[in-house]
């Protein structure tokens, strides 16, 4: 299993000093499998994040990225139920059925951070729906030259840990006004 | 998933529904896989961690690159590096899965909530580390006067569940003998039957 490569990685010793790779996040991702969602996925992936995919269509993505990266740790699993509850973030792409989805997710995301991909920021009740969340709304921009992320939500230290998340995989990323 | 944290507290302390459902609101459930690291040393301490299913076992490694094992906690155990999540200093011990294994996850802030609004939870808190107190020191005592034998005879005794389901070898660990000095004792009381 790839996802206990890195998630179980032993404290090593180095001249009587203890070395271990800090701990990553396990992250699900939850929805589409498009072109841009893979490059985040891409850029997790070699960056070490242990990843749960949930849809057998992130497969082939699977594929390309472990050609690329041979010692990633990812997964893809058929039920995202299963992915969220393993995860301590959720990469949540919005599709037509979310509010059937966040209800199959909702008892395993509570307290967790929800990073809800959106296309615009105007519709948005993902935080009505999953209220024990710390949901964080993440707009990209395509029109600059760099892609881009507009982030908010109600919950400070979450949204400063998504910033912190797109920085570290090459994203700019900048906090927008909540609602 | 909640249910054996339920009974876990109601054996102590009384609470409404309200006050469980406000509980539950406040901690985070997570599947651990068999060999995952819930905490690493070196890491912020971030929870206490209550297990639901399976097995969790914290450990220190020495400068040999010796494990040590601190606690093994099954379902209904808490378990975390408490003096690193008290004190917010980075954490000693590892904490990892013996078995898949479910958990909740508290956080200090989501504690610190839960005793502003249900009081009962904080008496359970306390009882519980009255609790874990009587049994540090009684661990304390085995360690620095008690014989191996006594100490492992103490041990089947005292938690039958976790020798049925923990590695002989982790077992010496916890008892502080090496692996060859508990075998020796197992075949002994095995041939005094």
């Amino acid at each position: 299993m790839h996802i206990n490569a890195i998630a179980s990685a032993e404290p090593y010793f180095c001249y009587g000093i203890m070395i271990h790779a800090i701990m990553k996040k396990t992250i699900a991702v939850i929805g589409s499998s498009n072109h841009s969602d893979s490059t985040i996925v891409s850029r997790m992936a070699a960056l070490g994040y242990p990843l749960l995919l949930a849809d057998q269509k992130w497969e082939s993505v699977k594929h390309c990225i472990l050609q690329q990266h041979p010692h990633a740790s990812l997964e893809v699993l058929d039920c995202s139920h299963e992915c969220a509850w393993q995860a301590d973030l959720i990469l949540f792409y919005h599709s037509e059925e979310y509010v059937k989805l966040l209800s199959y997710i909702k008892n395993v995301v509570t307290g967790k951070i929800v990073v809800n991909v959106v296309n615009d920021f105007k519709s948005n009740q993902v935080q009505h729906l999953l209220p024990f969340s710390k949901v964080v709304d993440a707009l990209a921009d395509f029109t600059a030259e760099v892609v881009s992320y507009g982030v908010r939500g109600d919950n400070h230290q979450a949204v400063e840990q998504v910033l912190l998340l797109f920085d570290e995989i090459g994203f700019k990323s900048s906090e927008r006004s909540n609602y | 998933m909640f249910d054996v944290l339920y009974q876990h507290i109601t054996k102590k302390v009384k609470l409404t529904p309200e006050e469980w459902e406000f509980i539950t609101q406040h901690c985070i459930p997570k599947k651990v896989r068999k060999k995952q690291y819930i905490l690493q040393a070196g890491d912020k301490a971030e929870f206490s961690i209550f297990v639901t299913k399976g097995c969790l076992r914290s450990y220190s490694i020495d400068d040999f690159g010796e494990e040590h094992i601190v606690q093994f906690a099954l379902e209904g155990w808490w378990i975390g590096d408490t003096s690193a999540f008290l004190t917010n200093e980075p954490a000693s011990f590892n904490i990892d899965a013996l078995e898949d294994t479910e958990v909740l996850l508290f956080e200090s802030s989501a504690i610190d909530t839960i005793f502003d609004q249900v009081p009962m939870f904080e008496r359970y808190m306390r009882l519980l580390l009255q609790g874990n107190y009587v049994a540090m020191h009684k661990r304390l005592v085995s360690a620095i006067s008690t014989t191996a034998e006594k100490k492992y005879l103490r041990m089947q005794k005292q938690y039958p569940d976790i020798m049925q389901r923990v590695p002989q070898h982790m077992i010496a660990s916890y008892l502080g003998l090496k692996p060859e000095t508990l075998s020796r004792i197992r075949k002994k009381l095995a041939t005094e039957k």
